[in-house]
């Protein structure tokens, strides 16, 4: 579990005057999986984008599988990648599109890849042109997957899909991999479905991983905390204002630590204590 | 790679297809609409010309715009760049495939005019085209592709590539219709060469760094697109720098006014001037061994913007004479100008004689009273030329005499009048002699000399001055070949040499009065396609046959050890003096040789300043008293005797 297989080091990238990654740090070992969490437009697209070796950090370095991104396309056919709006040739049928990407992937499974078009009910003989976002999306995982990658990086993976696909994806699909020892780094909109699957979640802001957190830490240390204060009190460290008026107001409280500490001020006494839901604690996170 | 042309291929399908159908389909066409003037297969070639010169540039653009255009787009780059290629190869097999399918065009073109263009039907801009097809298709290809990757758009791409085409053709046909005149002045071929390297290379690396900026968006993308733009605009530069170079060169190029000098009646007076010009500039003026000019036609600077490019040497025609008493008769007529007769010398200036606005050509004809033979729209006119500044007095002479007719009764035309006239009038002129009707009887003045029967035509024969006064040279019959005699003053006729001898087809007098010809078997022609082409071991060099001005004769002497030892020799030999036993040839344009009368003997060689190549001239030297005349390329120079050299 401690083999690091990815590790990126101060990337920095700019589009113009805007800079987007300000050296950003991440590493994510054998196994792994890693939930990106970050605003629209934080730089998870531009971060995969470097991940996948097709845009060039202007700073920083990157190492995945051993390789680092240098323009040749290697890494990609190490990686899976499920893009947000995945594309295919409108030309091509979906067969055609698995068996084109085929000859560009030496460990690519032909069986597995139809095998997956039965489980995600995907017609192999329907066009390209044809297909419902939700099919297009269901393409693209099958594409993703069917070259045996040890490195997945889904963009918002089920974006399009509906329920019952959602769940085979997250329950099965996903599972299959972390299981076979595949290291995933995902950033979803919707983090939460996510939350049985991830080992760790890092929060991407202002250009740099600003925090990361252990999902077990998450599910098990996030606290709410509501209690009533008479007069304005100075928030401690790991204590988030999360609503209410007046003097009744309600905080999160990330670590069993602080909470204890928390419940000797004064202040705080006689606040109630309930469990943060992991959607609550991504909220809070993001809104850090 | 090889999955991803593939794939460019399935995608151009539609298009190329619609195009090569195109071009197929212009097959019966052209045969059911050919008109009755053109055959079946004419009619294909026209109708394939016209694909190769406007057809397939426009498909071209199309196949290769479209391809780059496409490669830039958001929907390609979505659908692609998540393969494991690098975005370059990924782009480059777009232009691979749209290469690839141009070439297919192209050959198909090519195989139906049967892998041969009627080169000798096209214009010489067609022809400059089709001579660098590949070169430009290879050029309109990948500038219309990388252009239109750079803009994401086909048509701003295509277009755009066709202006930079133009812009870099231009210049390089210009270059080229330089060299169609002959006039090597910059290294065409490495110019051609660079170009081409610059333009294939330099579209490769643009496209490098625009995939690096737009796709791989690397930091400095504004600089690449820079850079880009640079690499693309390159291969523009060498030619325009080229052509300036060329038209600084041109500008200084020389040649000599045709048909030369016509010498005072006696070669020692061999005159040191030689009427020039520019063709360039529209300059022409006479100038001498001293180097003192006197204009003509001065300089013409404003020839335009197209001149710039496709440059019109003023090809300006004339003639000089050398009166006996000095002065110097210049006929010289410039296309877009009044042909002017001036009399003068290089030294004190030329004066105007006369303006002769419908001048299409004249003659000068010398004797004790030089005139002038002048063609105009409406007829030939004589004038005496006087010295003084009176005005000349113009005769027409449209009507010849009888017999001078029916001399010329062969030719029928109007130069046949001409020629008539003036030999007409020579035939009444000192010097000249006249064959009897019989061919045996040669008079001139008080004269008289038989010979065995002249050959040729019984036209008036123009006397030699040799040292003992003016002579006739007679190519007459001997057995069943020919022998040449000698009709010298005051004596009997003389066999001079076994072999036919003409004044003026085979035998001339150098400026100095030394007759001097070629063995008939060796004409000119055949002697500077001797020269030309064969190998320097397999030639076989004209006889040449000499006579001194004391009546010394030399037969058969070769240059063969001299021309084999000599580098780069090619033109026509000429003698240009003897002098106490040593002889001076002037070989092509190139050397000043001088020798003994013994063939292998020692001999001196000097190379000539660089002239234009003989196409329009037989040559740019005149020999005069002192030394040689050379209109070379950047300049008129002056060679004495003993090869010194200095530019005027």
């Amino acid at each position: 579990m401690n083999e690091s297989i990815l590790e990126a080091k101060g990337l920095k990238k700019a589009f113009g005057a805007k800079e987007v990654l300000k050296g950003l740090d991440l590493v994510a070992a054998r196994g792994e999986v890693v939930g990106i969490l970050g605003r629209n437009g934080s730089g998870k697209t531009t971060l995969f984008s470097i991940l996948l070796d097709l845009t060039a950090p202007d700073g920083g370095s990157a190492e995945i599988l051993g390789l680092r991104p240098d323009g040749s396309g290697r890494l990609r056919g190490l990686i899976g990648y499920v893009p947000e709006k995945p594309a295919f040739h409108g030309f091509m049928t979906a067969r055609q599109v698995l068996e084109f990407r085929a000859g560009f992937f030496p460990r690519w499974d032909m069986a597995k890849a139809l095998d997956l078009c039965k489980k995600l009910e995907l017609d192999p003989a329907s066009k390209v042109s044809a297909m419902s976002k939700g099919n297009l999306a269901k393409l693209a995982w099958i594409a993703a997957t069917a070259h045996n990658p040890e490195l997945l990086l889904l963009d918002e993976p089920t974006s399009g899909l509906d329920y019952l696909v959602r769940d085979h994806i997250l329950n099965g699909l996903i599972h299959e991999l972390t299981e076979g020892g595949k290291t995933i780094i995902v950033s979803n909109h919707r983090m939460g479905e996510m939350g049985g699957i991830l080992d760790r979640v890092c929060v991407l802001k202002d250009g740099v991983i600003a925090a990361s957190h252990s999902a077990a830490f998450l599910s098990e240390e996030a606290f709410r905390a509501a209690a009533r204060l008479e007069s304005p009190a100075a928030l401690p460290e790991g204590v988030i204002a999360l609503s209410g008026s007046g003097a009744l107001r309600e905080f999160a409280v990330f670590g069993r630590a602080r909470l204890e500490k928390l419940k000797l001020d004064p202040a705080f006494a006689g606040a109630e204590v309930s469990p943060l839901a992991l959607e609550d604690s991504f909220k809070v996170l993001l809104g850090e | 790679m090889k999955n991803l042309i593939r794939l460019q291929f399935r995608k151009s399908l539609l298009p190329f297809l619609v195009l090569a159908g195109a071009v197929l389909l212009s097959v019966p066409a052209a045969l059911l609409l050919r008109p009755d003037t053109l055959t079946g297969p004419e009619a294909v070639n026209i109708a394939m010309l016209f694909w190769a010169l406007a057809g397939l540039p426009l498909a071209l653009m199309t196949l290769a715009g479209t391809a780059g255009s496409d490669a830039a787009s958001d929907s390609s780059r979505a659908a692609e760049q998540l393969l494991p290629e690098s975005q370059y190869r990924q782009v480059l097999s777009g232009l691979a495939v749209a290469a690839a399918e141009s070439a297919l065009l192209l050959l198909s073109v090519y195989a139906v005019m049967g892998f041969s263009v009627p080169m000798d039907k096209l214009t010489f801009v067609t022809a400059h085209v089709a001579r660098h097809y590949a070169f430009y298709a290879a050029f309109l290809i990948l500038y219309s592709f990388t252009l239109s990757y750079a803009f994401r758009n086909a048509v701003a791409g295509g277009l755009a590539a066709a202006a930079l085409l133009g812009v870099t053709a231009v210049p390089l046909m210009s270059a080229a219709l330089f060299r169609e005149l002959l006039l090597d002045l910059i290294p065409l071929t490495l110019l051609n060469s660079l170009t081409a390297v610059l333009a294939l290379g330099g579209a490769l690396g643009a496209l490098y760094l625009l995939c690096r900026a737009f796709a791989r968006k690397e930091a400095g993308r504004a600089a690449k697109v820079v850079f880009s733009a640079l690499l693309l605009a390159l291969p523009v530069v060498p030619p325009f720098i080229g052509l300036a170079v060329l038209r600084g060169k041109a500008a200084e190029v020389t040649w000599p006014v045709f048909p030369l000098t016509i010498q005072s009646d006696n070669p020692q007076d061999a005159r040191g001037v030689m009427l020039v010009q520019k063709p360039f500039t529209g300059e022409a003026f006479l100038i001498d061994e001293a180097g003192r000019r006197a204009v003509v036609f001065p300089e013409d600077s404003a020839r335009g913007l197209p001149n710039y490019f496709f440059p019109v040497p003023a090809f300006i025609r004339g003639q000089t004479m050398a009166a006996p008493d000095g002065t110097v008769w210049v006929y010289c007529d410039r296309y877009d100008k009044p042909a002017v007769l001036m009399s003068g010398n290089a030294g004190t200036g030329l004066k105007l004689r006369a303006t002769l606005p419908d001048s299409w050509r004249a003659h000068f004809v010398r004797g004790k009273t030089p005139g002038i033979v002048e063609r105009r729209r409406d007829g030939f006119y004589y004038a005496q030329l006087n010295p003084g500044d009176k005005p000349l007095k113009w005769e027409n002479i449209r009507k010849i005499s009888g017999e001078a007719e029916k001399r010329w009764i062969a030719g029928t035309g109007a130069e046949a009048l001409l020629d008539a006239f003036l030999r007409a009038r020579l035939a009444g002129a000192p010097g000249v002699a006249v064959i009897s009707a019989d061919g045996k009887t040669v008079t001139a003045g008080g004269g008289k000399w038989t010979v065995p029967g002249a050959l040729g035509p019984k036209v008036p024969l123009i006397g030699l001055q040799l040292g003992d006064g003016v002579n006739y040279v007679v190519p007459a019959r001997e057995g069943k070949g020919s022998a040449s005699y000698l009709c010298p003053p005051g004596k009997a006729a003389r066999r001079l040499w076994g072999d036919y001898f003409r004044p003026g087809t085979n035998l001339w007098a150098a400026p100095d009065g030394t007759l001097w010809g070629y063995n008939k078997r060796f004409g000119i022609v055949l002697t500077a396609r001797k020269l030309f082409g064969v190998t320097k071991k397999e030639f076989d060099s004209p006889q040449l046959y000499i006579l001194t001005r004391e009546g010394k004769s030399i037969e058969s002497f070769r240059l063969d050890s001299i021309l084999r030892e000599l580098p780069d020799v090619e033109g026509e030999i000429a003698l240009a003096r003897e002098e106490n036993g040593s002889l001076w040839f002037t070989i092509g344009n190139a050397y000043l040789v001088k020798t003994g009368e013994k063939p292998n003997g020692p001999y001196s060689a000097w190379k000539l300043p660089e002239s234009v190549r003989e196409k329009y001239w037989r040559s740019t030297l005149l020999a005069t008293r002192n030394g040689i005349m050379i209109a070379a390329m950047d300049g008129v120079y002056f060679m004495d005797w003993e090869g010194r050299s200095k530019k005027l």
